[in-house]
């Protein structure tokens, strides 16, 4: 079987749900999701997921926001 | 826009020497829309077409029949002597291209029909009386509408910028006449008075997101460093001096150890340098974000950015990047996020894009504060973008940002002069330090963006370049 294409993510998370990170981190990599950082002072998750799972974090209680790692910043 | 705190000032405006009395009702103009409820000079307000004056005055001449003009030309550095302006048939605002008229109701019947048949008169409305406020008024929100406070806030505003061009205060401030770096300081540091301000942003913790920092720099020795580095592989010091010239102008000393300028702000600010940029000048938003978290966590309470990601007309900002800087904003006491607007504006050809491309990434979002970059002369830089796109994605701030001295890698000869957004971000993050100095640590960072911009030197340029126009240090 295909290994399943990887995308860089961002993950916001409801603020009021940051009680509950570790339970909500166990939802996002029920999906898939794979935790490379958590941000928590910030509300973030960052990692990576399957791309056509992408949809489905951003339904899971809990989470603001999924964005793809953007990676084209530059110095200004 | 709408969302982000605006500046409120308190401008000033013409002291007038003539006061006809009031009428008190006035029949609504023709093509005018149908006035509320006011008091009326018995004068009227004629808009001229702001590209053809004189048509617009011959037009005025001839449909109202009136000859004696007096313009506020005549008058050197603006200063208009109102008893004269006042008796003239037509006093003409000539920056504003509106004209003060003294005519009977048969002579604006001819002003209005004019409207109708689209000459160069553009409107005509009668001119009211306006009244100083009293503050309790305003604090019970009953007898003002604040919508119409906030009009008349808007159009004295207007009125002091345009005529205020021509004051001598300004000029000398820079309008006419530019700025140039001197032995003891930078253009910049004169411009933005930080030069002339008692405030060293002492105490206050500001992190510098970008390449990461020249450690060893002379300038810098003594001066409390914390870094971290956000880019796999690459460590803190910076191999590509962008981020020590941003570190320089946020943070750099009153007296720089290598007997240079001064060029920096935040004199004894903290220095927080979060590399997010690679060496390379290159970085993702999983480490920008990692960077902002580190800086919050460590109780930085400006984060500057001098970093951007292009975005194209009609795009969006980041939900993510807004609501990190909306609880970044709303933490007890807070942390403001400034951010570069972007240098992608300049055509081969040396001038700038009109339309300007828009406000990038993150600086686009309505909780950052994005900082768009004059020159010397205080004119917008060539390459500077511009507030294009809605939902936040303006220019709420200008700083100096056109052949900005700063320090430098040593191997690269220790300081240097580069132009961009970047080098105008941490002038504004500086001097958010030395704001927040000056009103105390405690002041939360709502209000230290409304310091920022409620005390911006305002230019006469359009907010859409320059936001609330070019940043200030508290003196």
């Amino acid at each position: 079987m295909a290994k399943k294409e990887m995308k860089d993510v961002v993950v916001a998370v409801d603020p009021k749900h940051k009680k509950q990170m570790k339970a909500l981190i166990g939802k996002l990599e029920d999906k898939g999701f794979v935790l490379a950082d958590s941000l928590t002072e910030i509300g973030v998750l960052t990692g990576s997921a399957p791309a056509d799972a992408i949809k489905d974090l951003k339904g899971i209680d809990g989470v603001e926001n999924v964005e793809l790692n953007r990676t084209d910043y530059s110095t200004q | 826009m709408a969302r982000r705190p605006r500046r409120s000032t308190s401008a000033k405006s013409p002291a007038r020497t003539s006061t006809p009395q009031p009428s008190a009702s006035q029949p609504s103009l023709g093509s005018t829309p149908a006035e509320p409820p006011g008091e009326f000079t018995g004068r009227y307000l004629v808009l001229l077409r702001e590209d053809d004056l004189s048509s617009g005055l011959q037009a005025l001449k001839s449909r109202a029949g009136l000859s004696e003009v007096c313009s506020s030309a005549d008058f050197s550095h603006g200063e208009v002597e109102m008893a004269q302006a006042s008796d003239a048939e037509i006093f003409v605002l000539d920056k504003l291209k509106v004209a003060v008229v003294n005519a009977d109701p048969t002579q604006v019947q001819g002003l209005s029909a004019a409207v109708a048949d689209d000459s160069a008169i553009m409107a005509v409305e009668p001119e009211r009386f306006m009244y100083a406020l009293q503050r309790a008024e305003l604090q019970a929100g009953g007898a003002v509408p604040l919508q119409y406070l906030r009009g008349y806030r808007d159009a004295v505003n207007h009125l002091y910028d345009a005529l205020a061009v021509e004051s001598p205060e300004l000029a000398e401030a820079g309008i006419a006449a530019a700025f140039a770096d001197t032995a003891q300081f930078t253009w910049g540091l004169q411009a933005t008075k930080v030069s002339q301000s008692r405030f060293t942003g002492r105490g206050v913790r500001i992190a510098v997101l970008d390449t990461g920092m020249e450690l060893s720099h002379p300038d810098f020795a003594g001066r409390a460093i914390t870094s971290l580095s956000f880019i796999p592989g690459e460590q803190v010091q910076d191999g590509n001096g962008h981020g020590t010239h941003c570190i320089g102008t946020a943070l750099g000393a009153k007296s720089p150890m290598t007997g240079v300028r001064r060029y920096g702000c935040a004199s004894m600010g903290e220095i927080f340098a979060g590399k997010v940029l690679s060496n390379g000048g290159s970085g993702a938003d999983n480490g920008i974000l990692a960077g902002i978290n580190w800086a919050i966590t460590n109780q930085c309470r400006v984060i500057s950015m001098s970093l951007g990601a292009a975005v194209r007309p009609g795009e969006t900002f980041s939900p993510v990047y807004e609501a990190v800087a909306q609880r970044a904003l709303q933490s007890k006491p807070g942390t403001l996020i400034i951010a570069a607007a972007g240098n992608s504006s300049r055509l081969p050809n040396g001038q700038r894009r009109e339309p300007p491309n828009p406000v990038g990434r993150p600086a686009n979002c309505p909780s950052i504060m994005a900082v768009g970059a004059l020159d010397s002369t205080l004119k917008v830089a060539p390459f500077s973008d511009g507030g294009i796109n809605p939902n936040g994605g303006g220019v709420d701030i200008a700083g100096p940002g056109v052949s900005v001295f700063s320090s430098f890698p040593i191997n690269r000869g220790s300081h240097g002069t580069i132009s961009g957004t970047s080098m105008a971000t941490p002038h504004v993050a500086g001097i958010a330090g030395m704001w927040l100095e000056a009103a105390g640590m405690n002041t939360n960072a709502h209000a230290l963006w409304q310091m920022l911009t409620g005390n911006a030197l305002r230019l006469p340029i359009s907010s859409r370049d320059v936001g609330a126009g070019l940043v200030q240090a508290p003196v």
